[in-house]
């Protein structure tokens, strides 16, 4: 079948709103009676609230109010529930939230903030993972063993281990001893920030004393609706969160971030909207941060190259609290190999609280941090078995047939990782060198290949609703957070293909509100498209059943003796169009049936479970996208600086919907690696305090720091169970940009690199430092 | 706080003088930015933009001459900018974004006195002078003198830097290099300015001014590295003599601040050796050209 | 206190009473509503606060409204133009945005687009070097650049053809 809106490069439906400054993002919201909150946060890394003087902030004009976590009693979370939304007691960060001032204008609650005054009995602190996760180590929750969580978690009571997921397959000790090259490394990939150019904002009302409305720039509105009616015990259907346009997640606004806070002080002023915007500043400690692991990899091989062993230990800086972070250590867990097929894995992967701001879910969800140490110790290994690196990788991945660390058969329909590696092979021309004319530089090129699954609760539902309009346009409506990457666009065509009506018949909801939309896990995951995409087919199916019923009705027959196509349902050469069907048939003598149509789909990813408590097996990837990055740089030997002259991203991911769009996720992704490969990291004081809490300090790539070319390619496999065969994509771009580019500069100089990111003082430590300065 | 529009020098000096924690606003590049951080708080800011003729960008017979309110954009679209000076338009070049220079002064960048400012450096290295005006008298200054630390000068209250002074030197060249970390808008990771000079007749060889910004709290002069430079004759073999002792001169002597956020100090070292190297050879090369 | 401020925005005049230390993007955001002027940073380094002030590009979150007096200034509301219809054309520069996929959250766009229109007012055939530090100090954290790129090339090109 000739597919007549999927797979063409239709514009974003919410370009116009964008381009115009029309586009209402949070910080656009205007309500009356408005109040603002400024959060007071902790300037101890970790320590007891001893008193919170308050007396001279309340003097401040405009001041309302100044809510504290004293009196809370409950603690908020999804997959373990260990963070009060303000400090109760006990600090555990440096920005942890202490106080809300609350005020009629922001500045007035900005100068009493400041004039709150906290003393704290400090603690001794700590911020690396593995020194988190010793004995000797401050505890950082010692109710750790009284906290609810979810199954499939598995915290490690009197140590700050909150979750420690365990993977075996095979016999290690058997697979190392008959191993004739074993490399072994130690990686860390550093604390990042999402760095999205909206800031997260929150504004919150509560009627009646039961009845909470929050306006958030979440990815997560029905997460958030859940643990919001949870904490304040409060029914699902009273609570209602309302998302505008988003600019940006990365993951850095899904879960919870700053919703408890808000909506807990906006209790104490019933029938007012309690606004809090985070500055740039607070972007960098009071939401979400990234990464952060420490990551300990022992591989082996036998002479001619097969890889018959690993065993890996991951420990991951999760912050002063886990639960965002917690699933990402799972993840990180059993992809912490790679896309290739192991005999005997044996995998350790660590949540541990650190006194740090949070980890939550960003852009790659635990899949970057692992590549960075599999695909850099691949390319030394190669070198250590004396073979090609492309070859070693060929005859290790993963493809139809083999069985992947957590006991799933791979299928030919799970894409095609071979033809994505040579594909990029041949797009970085691995096999032409040239060299510099200038000395100065040194030029390097290299390919790290990846593997991605969407790591999600296994009941991450998805439902969407089709109306049918009189005029024979729809009205779809679903509850993915649209923050760029155009999945109102994306579902709107599968919709329309799916219905065979043009594409701007469909209008697909702007923003999203609990009370009005159909429910959604979260729009994390890259998997938007593919899973919300596969309700969207099903709503759509279910509209054309009813049109179907409705017209057999009319011609007096069964619907399977009907079709649809042209907008119209036929049977045999009398048709009745959509219009004419949409609120129920109306009889030439005015009598009227069915009424309106709407169709609903739902699905759930398919037999999902929770890791086997003794092996971390079982179904916890719905499905893989695999692919290759490769590299081709240039070292400035002089300057210590990296440029990328062009960066080759391979992906089979399925079925394209809309390759402009997938395109731009892509280079997206591709930059926002570069950022973190080459510069990007949170600076910690001695004192645990992120001192590059700015984008002057924090620095992310700018227009001139994109590569010369960026190389995108699909390959197309068609994914069997995804609408119109597609498969998640989004986040992969930034899987494997770190080690591609560290084994390119490898390749460069003959260095060999084990910590992020790659910039000028490591680099010109390397290069001139020998040792004789730290 | 206030808000005061002066409309001529003497008027905001007296300002200055009569309002307790004032400060000058140009650009406010910097000024607004720090406020909003509330790391400063006046009570009144002093907006001098108003007063005339203050922008301009004057060439007088052996000396250019930058008024307090020439922005950096203005500087890069001057037409008349005596060869020898081109180190201004490096730094220009190097400075911010085209919004944030569309704004930013020269005058401001020095009173701002940030250690590793565009304009400090490359200003010493010209052997500029800052004309200072207070009500209570004008007087000149080197550049040089006008640093104490990180973020203050010797100006006191009431003075104003109302123009600033580089006199041509002939045969001379200039050239200013800057490391960052990215190539877009950033700060200077550490950044060197140099001139090149015969002396007057040409017979002696060529001598040098070098200083180096955001390797210590001030922009620096190195006499040693001038020395060192002097040395250079021309041949390839006496060029990598020279560089390669610099560079271990400075790893030596340098002592930038061991907390920098933008690098080690020992990387700071590293590429102000680099940097010097590559001012001088672009200055040599301007020279001979 | 305050002080009075005349100013134009988008073709309207103003005479208005600005508090001292109110921002220009205060003025612009809170008090007029003209909400396409975005805070991504509030400390100069991102861009998305960018207006144009005379001609020139400037950025809102580090000007004070009352450094405005007599001003013109533009804002993304201003760059649309409708008709006695009520119908409305976007600017070139615009269009292009949306059909190279140059827009994806859309909080950088604003400032993006008033970059690239002021340059257009100071050059009218900007080649690659101008259009590079038009755009130099303006963040995106979603495109890559690579698509932004295209859409203003393809803008000086669909200009030369008509
Ligand atoms: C995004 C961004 C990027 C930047 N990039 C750079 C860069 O690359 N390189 C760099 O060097 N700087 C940079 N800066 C800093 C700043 O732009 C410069 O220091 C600028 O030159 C300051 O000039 P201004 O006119 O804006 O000063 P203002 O902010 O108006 O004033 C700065 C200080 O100088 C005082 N002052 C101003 N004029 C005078 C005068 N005539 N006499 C005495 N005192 C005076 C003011 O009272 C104030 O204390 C950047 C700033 C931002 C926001
Ligand atoms: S908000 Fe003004 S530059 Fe970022
Ligand atoms: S489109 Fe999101 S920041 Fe640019």
């Amino acid at each position: 079948m000739e597919l007549k809106t999927v797979g063409k490069s239709i514009t974003k439906f919410d370009a116009f709103e964008k381009v115009t400054g029309e586009a209402v993002y949070i910080a656009d919201v205007e309500f009356p009676n408005v109040l603002h909150i400024k959060v007071v946060r902790s300037s101890v890394a970790h320590g007891r609230i001893k008193t919170v003087f308050t007396e001279d902030a309340y003097k401040t004009e405009g001041v309302r109010g100044i809510i504290t976590g004293e009196k809370i009693d409950f603690l908020a979370g999804i997959c373990i529930y260990d963070q009060p939304p303000l400090a109760k007691d006990r600090v555990r960060y440096i920005g942890e939230p202490v106080a809300a001032v609350v005020a009629d204008t922001i500045a007035a609650a900005e100068k009493a903030a400041r004039l709150v005054r906290v003393d704290y009995e400090e603690l001794p602190h700590v911020e690396d993972p593995v020194d988190a996760a010793g004995e000797k180590a401050p505890l950082i929750h010692e109710e750790l063993g009284s906290y609810f969580h979810l199954p499939g978690f598995n915290p490690e009571p009197g140590t700050n281990i909150f979750h420690h997921y365990h993977l075996e397959k095979g016999d290690t000790e058997k697979g190392f001893k008959n191993s004739d090259v074993i490399i072994e490394r130690t990686y860390t990939f550093p604390h990042i920030a999402h760095a999205q150019i909206e800031p997260h904002g929150a504004i919150a009302k509560w009627s009646k004393g039961k009845e909470l409305h929050i306006y958030s720039s979440t990815q997560g509105p029905f997460i958030v609706r859940g643990a919001l009616s949870r904490m304040f015990n409060i029914p699902n259907n009273l609570v209602r969160v309302t998302v505008p346009y988003l600019g940006g997640g990365f993951g850095g606004k899904s879960d919870l971030t700053i919703e408890p806070l808000t909506a807990y002080a906006a209790k104490f002023f019933p029938g007012r909207w309690l606004r809090l915007i985070l500055t740039r500043e607070e972007m960098f400690f009071g939401s979400l941060i990234g990464r952060g692991t420490h990551s300990h990899i022992k591989m082996g091989f036998t002479r001619n190259g097969k890889l018959v062993a690993a065993d890996v230990k991951v420990h991951l800086a999760g912050g002063a609290y886990g639960d965002y972070s917690i699933n990402i250590v799972t993840g990180t867990g059993h992809n912490a190999t790679g896309p290739y097929e192991i005999e005997n894995v044996n995998i350790d992967s660590f949540g541990v609280y650190t006194n740090t701001p949070l980890v939550g879910a960003c852009r790659g969800y635990g899949h970057p941090e692992a590549h960075w140490m599999t695909e850099r110790t691949m390319d030394i290994a190669a070198r250590e078995l004396k073979t090609d690196p492309v070859k070693l990788r060929l005859k290790n991945i993963l493809k139809p047939g083999s069985e992947n660390n957590l006991g799933q058969i791979i299928r030919k329909s799970n894409g095609d990782l071979e033809g994505a590696i040579r594909r990029a092979v041949k797009e970085i021309q691995l096999d032409k060198r040239e060299e510099p004319d200038n000395p100065r530089f040194a030029a390097g090129k290299s390919i790290a290949a990846l593997m991605k699954s969407p790591v999600m609760s296994t009941n991450a539902g998805s439902s969407v609703i089709i109306r049918a309009n009189r005029d024979g346009t729809f009205h779809l409506l679903a509850s993915h957070v649209d923050m760029g990457q155009g999945s109102v666009t994306a579902l709107s065509q599968i919709a329309a293909e799916t219905l065979g009506v043009p594409v701007e018949k469909i209008h697909h909801n702007r923003g999203v509100d609990t009370e009005f939309t159909p429910y959604e896990w979260q729009t994390v995951a890259s998997s938007t498209t593919w899973k919300a995409g596969s309700a969207v087919k099903k709503a759509a199916i279910s509209v054309l059943e009813r049109f179907k019923a409705i017209a057999s009705e009319v011609f007096k027959t069964t619907p399977d003796k009907l079709t649809a196509s042209n907008e119209r349902i036929w049977y045999g050469r009398n048709s009745i169009s959509f219009a004419d069907l949409a609120e129920g048939y109306v009889f030439p003598d005015g009598h009227a049936i069915a009424g309106p149509v709407i169709g609903t789909g739902s699905i759930v990813p398919q037999g999902l479970t929770y890791p086997d408590r003794k092996t971390g097996r079982g179904e916890l990837a719905a499905e893989w996208t695999f692919g290759c990055q490769a590299a081709e740089i240039e070292l400035d030997k002089k300057t210590g600086r990296i440029r990328v002259k062009k960066f080759v991203t391979v992906l089979d991911a399925g079925k394209i919907i809309n390759p402009v769009m997938a395109r731009g996720q892509v280079e997206g992704a591709v930059v926002q690696g570069i950022g973190a490969a080459l510069n990007e990291t949170l600076i910690y004081s001695d004192k645990g305090r992120v001192r590059n809490s700015n984008l002057t300090d924090y620095k992310i790539p700018t227009p001139e720091d994109t590569p010369d070319e960026i190389v995108t390619v699909f390959l197309e496999t068609p994914q069997p169970g995804g609408p119109f065969g597609a498969r998640p994509l989004a986040e992969h771009g930034i899987v494997s940009v770190a080690p591609a580019i560290a084994n390119a500069l490898r390749d460069a100089t003959g260095m060999d690199f084990y910590d992020l990111p790659l910039n000028q003082d490591r680099i010109l430590k390397a290069l001139y430092g020998k040792g004789e300065e730290k | 706080m206030k808000y005061l529009v002066p409309h001529s020098l003497a008027e905001a000096s007296e300002l200055l003088l009569d309002t307790g924690n004032s400060m000058l606003l140009a650009g406010g590049t910097d000024l607004l930015v720090e406020k909003r951080a509330g790391r400063i708080s006046p009570e009144a800011v002093i907006d001098i933009k108003r007063i005339d003729n203050l922008d301009r960008i004057t060439l007088q017979e052996n000396r250019l001459v930058i008024g307090a309110l020439a922005t950096i954009t203005d500087l890069l679209r001057y037409k008349s900018l005596p060869e020898e000076l081109e180190a201004l338009h490096d730094a220009g070049k190097e400075f911010g974004c085209y919004e944030i220079r569309n704004r930013a002064t020269i005058a401001g960048n020095l009173a701002h006195a940030s250690p590793g400012a565009e304009f400090g450096s490359t200003l010493i290295a010209l052997n500029a002078e800052a004309e200072i005006f207070s009500i209570r008298g004008i007087r000149n200054l080197p550049v040089e003198n006008l640093y104490i630390k990180a973020g203050k000068t010797v100006l006191e209250r009431g003075e104003i830097i109302a123009k600033i002074i580089i006199p041509l030197r002939n045969n001379s060249a200039s050239s200013y290099f800057r490391a960052s970390r990215v190539n877009g808008m950033d700060m200077a990771v550490i950044n060197c300015a140099l001139q090149g000079f015969y002396d007057n007749n040409k017979t002696g060889g060529l001598n040098y001014r070098v200083c180096l910004g955001a390797a210590a709290s001030v922009p620096v002069r190195l006499p040693e590295v001038e020395k060192m430079l002097s040395r250079i004759d021309g041949t390839a073999a006496r060029s990598s003599e020279v560089f390669s002792g610099i560079k271990s001169y400075l790893l030596k002597t340098l002592n930038p601040r061991a907390l920098s956020l933008r690098a080690a100090p020992f990387t700071k070292k590293v590429l102000a050796g680099n940097l010097i190297e590559d001012a001088c050879c672009k200055v040599r090369e301007r020279l001979i050209k | 206190m305050s002080i009075p401020l005349h100013i134009r925005i988008n073709e309207n005049s103003y005479n208005l009473q600005v508090e001292e230390d109110e921002t220009l993007i205060s003025l612009l955001r809170d008090r007029l509503h003209l909400t396409g002027v975005k805070e991504g940073c509030g400390n100069g380094e991102c861009g998305a606060c960018a207006v144009i002030a005379d001609g020139q590009p400037v950025r809102s979150c580090i000007i004070l409204a009352a450094e405005m007096e007599g001003k013109s200034i533009t804002t993304i509301e201003g760059l649309t133009e409708t008709d006695e219809n009520g119908n409305v054309s976007l600017s070139p520069i615009q269009k292009s945005f949306i059909e190279e996929g140059a827009v994806q959250c859309g909080f950088c766009t604003p400032g993006f687009i008033i970059a690239a229109e002021a340059l257009f007012m100071r050059n009218s055939d900007p080649g690659d070097e101008a259009v590079k530090e038009a755009l130099s100090g303006h963040l995106c954290r979603c495109t890559g650049y690579k698509s932004i790129f295209k859409a203003i090339d393809k803008t000086v090109k669909n200009r030369y053809k008509t």
